[in-house]
């Protein structure tokens, strides 16, 4: 039992402290992060596992972990709220006002259909403004 | 995952054992389940006559299948026996003697154990050890 509790705990613990951090793709990891990146992996091992080296404790904290996380991530594919704080939300860097006589020539910036700037929109129609995101 | 937080894996509600004897002078908590490699904890409780000793006999497959990390608190005197191995244990001013053992699982498979004091039933362990 006490194995199970651990594992979650320490799941929990480390995805908040990494949401805190901030997230960083790996080709912007320095030498030290990636140093920093391995202690933290021996620290998280000691305290996952213990004295208990056996098959059997091994095998149940790494199907904790698994179900975890993908409980989390059919949690966050039924609600929004969940995704926006796990993953968080797209920072907008550049945005042009919308302009209603652009929308006439404009094309749709995206694919699919439904509302863009609060307005409705079918893909191939001249509609929408432009506006760049990009993923934080 | 469920029968790790249910103790079937060792640690937890189906694991932990609270057994007596018939005469109710030998009682053992104990774990049922156990991981190779791992530590647990056992705790012998002895009924007998306030200060005295008492002999209590560790027997059957206990030993092959656990290491005794730790013994507390420490044995008048110890010696093997046939069965297993027997300790002379100091009793308080109720007759009562408490001893603490950590076991580490050294086997794999079920191990059969019986505790007792001498001229009495004493309480029968069933143990699996897990790879």
């Amino acid at each position: 039992m006490d194995s199970v509790l651990r594992a979650a705990a320490m799941y929990l613990a480390l995805m908040v402290l990494f949401k805190i951090a901030g997230r960083r793709s790996m080709a912007e990891l320095t030498t030290f992060y990636f140093l920093l990146l391995m202690i933290i992996g021996e620290a998280t091992q000691q305290a996952l596992l213990g004295d208990d080296f056996s098959l059997t404790n091994a095998m149940l904290v790494i199907v904790t972990l698994i179900a975890i996380d993908v409980g989390l991530s059919l949690l966050k594919q039924r609600s929004g709220w969940i995704s926006r704080l796990i993953d968080g939300e797209p920072t907008i860097i550049h945005r042009r006002e919308w302009q209603a006589a652009a929308s006439a020539t404009a094309p749709c910036p995206i694919g699919g259909s439904g509302y863009y700037e609060g307005r409705p929109f079918q893909p191939g129609r001249r509609n929408a403004g432009r506006d760049q995101v990009r993923d934080h | 995952m469920v029968l790790g937080l249910a103790g079937l894996l060792s640690r937890g509600l189906f694991s932990t054992r609270d057994v007596r004897s018939e005469d109710g002078k030998v009682r053992v908590e104990y774990e049922m389940f156990h991981r190779n490699g791992s530590m647990n904890s056992m705790k012998v409780s002895v009924s007998g006559t306030p200060d005295s000793q008492v002999e209590l006999e560790l027997a059957g497959e206990m030993l092959e299948g656990f290491s005794i990390e730790s013994l507390q608190p420490a044995h008048l005197r110890s010696r093997s026996s046939s069965q297993g191995l027997r300790l002379r244990l100091q009793t308080d001013n109720q007759g009562q003697a408490n001893l603490y053992l950590t076991l580490r699982g050294d086997g794999l498979g079920l191990f059969r154990s019986h505790i007792a004091t001498l001229g009495t039933a004493g309480v029968k362990l069933d143990q699996f050890i897990f790879p």
